[in-house]
């Protein structure tokens, strides 16, 4: 007993920086996910059929894929069509979930625009706004409130499906899991050990996604 | 000159012709209603003038300005939505259901648009803000958001928030039909305040007794079309038409003219 705690605790230094690489991998591929999604919305939105059709695609595409797929096409294709695309595993694990992230989150967008009244809508052009101003003073804030529970959601998902870009050897948590468990031969307390690390991420951004929900968004 | 010009006014969805051939003028400081039942395209009208609704045909002129239509190089083009914007600005739309901003406090609600459509600087804009609200009796409300308000209170938010704008014009869409009955009061006497003061108001509406006292004219429309215009006098009490007298019938008697005379 003693014994496996001296394990945990000789473990616990390398999965802490570990799990950090996992948090920056979340993060910035939601950040990455955020903006992009703000032109596939406004395409998936917009007046012109082709614009709508390319927006319409992209979703469908990003969405139907499995990420494991996109990952394996930005690490292991790309390099091979361009030589020059020298990017590192944690670079492309990053680029690969904002691209599909975007497809999600631009609906998630576009789900909160459409949900916002029309009448305020109305209200807002009656006034004088301009269309941009109405969306960035009207539509955008409540589009966003509405949008909040779906996009934590999204968060949550996106912080455990990191754990997909260890096959590409990104130096995330379930990597590391993974060297820890062949070298140690103790693969049942090493993944239970990892488990708590995930939990330890995961709840506090279920939480904060909660607690945001019930939380009106101000001007 | 009159401050709103509707010459020929067309609107039709799909092949159902709602508004047929409507012409009227409205003079500065007057007050118009409109009235007549359901379906007869007395919303469409009002959403044609500011263009919320684009006509199929005919001229809308505010203050002598054609509205909606652009003349490049001797033919028509529609106005871009930054000069239709502008346009709109100048003429007040209170709607039936309030479309108030839901995110925003009543004060907030008021002083957006002189904000971001006057350009004027936040301190300025709320100071308006407060005073509209006093004006429809809301003071002490201004941090209330909509949901924290009665229907009555959200409708004179409404108005308040359409006169920081200092409009040319105000267009009611049945301003007090979503309320109950016991909070219309309070919005028709805004409104009555607003005819006292000058304000320029197009009022469609089912309340026929307020329509009788306040407005200088009466416009009478079914099936599209203005049937009848004239003072509200001529128009309820001495030459009614069969369909007029059919209308007063069928709305509730507490709100129909009473047998006499208007004062
Ligand atoms: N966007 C639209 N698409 C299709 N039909 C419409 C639309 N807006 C209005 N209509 C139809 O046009 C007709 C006139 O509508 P409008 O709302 O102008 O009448 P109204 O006189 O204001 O009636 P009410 O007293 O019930 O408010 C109605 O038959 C309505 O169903
Ligand atoms: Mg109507």
């Amino acid at each position: 007993m003693t014994d496996l705690l001296a394990r945990f605790a000789s473990w616990t230094p390398e999965l802490i920086t570990a799990a950090g690489q996992t948090l920056y991998l979340t993060l910035a591929a939601f950040a990455g996910a955020a903006v992009l999604a703000i032109p596939i919305c406004a395409m998936k939105m917009s007046k012109s059929a082709s614009m709508r059709g390319f927006a319409t695609s992209y979703i469908e595409v990003a969405r139907g894929l499995p990420v494991l797929v996109i990952l394996f096409i930005i690490y292991f294709g790309l390099p091979d069509v361009i030589p020059s695309f020298r990017w590192n595993s944690m670079s492309c694990a990053i680029l690969g979930f904002a691209l599909q992230g975007s497809a999600l989150l631009a609906e998630i967008y576009r789900a909160g625009i459409n949900a916002v009244e029309r009448g305020e809508k109305e209200a807002s052009v009656a006034l004088g706004l301009t269309p941009l101003q109405a969306l960035v003073h009207v539509t955008g804030p409540q589009a966003f409130r509405i949008g909040l529970p779906p996009m934590g959601n999204y968060l949550v998902g996106l912080l455990k499906d990191t754990s997909i870009a260890s096959i590409i050897a990104a130096p995330e948590l379930m990597l590391r899991a993974k060297d820890l468990s062949s070298s140690s031969f103790m693969p049942m307390p090493v993944y239970i050990y990892v488990s708590l690390f995930y939990l330890i991420l995961s709840l506090p951004l279920s939480q904060l996604t909660r607690m945001l929900e019930n939380k009106r968004v101000r001007q | 000159m009159p401050i709103l010009s509707v010459r020929g006014l067309q609107k039709s969805f799909g092949n159902f012709n709602v508004v047929r051939d409507v012409s009227f003028e409205v003079e500065r400081g007057q007050k118009v209603a409109i009235i007549g039942p359901s379906g007869s395209g007395k919303t469409t009208v009002l959403r044609c003038i500011n263009f919320l609704e684009r006509p199929n045909g005919g001229v809308i002129e505010i203050d002598g300005e054609r509205f909606g239509v652009r003349m490049t190089g001797g033919s028509e083009r529609f106005e871009s939505d930054a000069s239709l914007a502008k346009k709109r600005a100048d003429i007040g739309f209170v709607f039936q259901r309030f479309n108030l901003f839901s995110h925003l406090t009543a004060l907030d609600n008021v002083a957006l648009a002189p904000r971001l459509v006057r350009k004027m600087p936040r301190e300025q804009a709320l100071e308006i803000g407060r005073r509209m609200l006093a004006r429809v009796g809301l003071s002490g409300k201004e941090n209330n958001y909509p949901d924290a308000l009665s229907g009555g209170q959200q409708q004179r938010v409404a108005i308040a928030r359409v006169l920081a704008m200092q409009p040319k014009l105000i267009l009611f869409d049945e301003p007090t039909s979503a309320l109950d009955p016991e909070l219309v009061g309070e919005v028709l006497a805004v409104m009555r305040d607003l005819a006292n003061e000058g304000m320029t108001m197009l009022v469609v509406t089912h309340e026929i007794r307020f329509a009788a006292e306040v407005a200088d004219r009466i416009i009478f429309m079914d099936g599209g079309q203005i049937v009848a215009d004239g003072p509200p006098r001529q128009v309820l009490y001495d030459q009614p038409t069969d369909r007029m007298k059919q209308f007063l019938r069928s709305l509730s008697s507490d709100n129909a003219p009473t047998a006499g005379a208007p004062s």
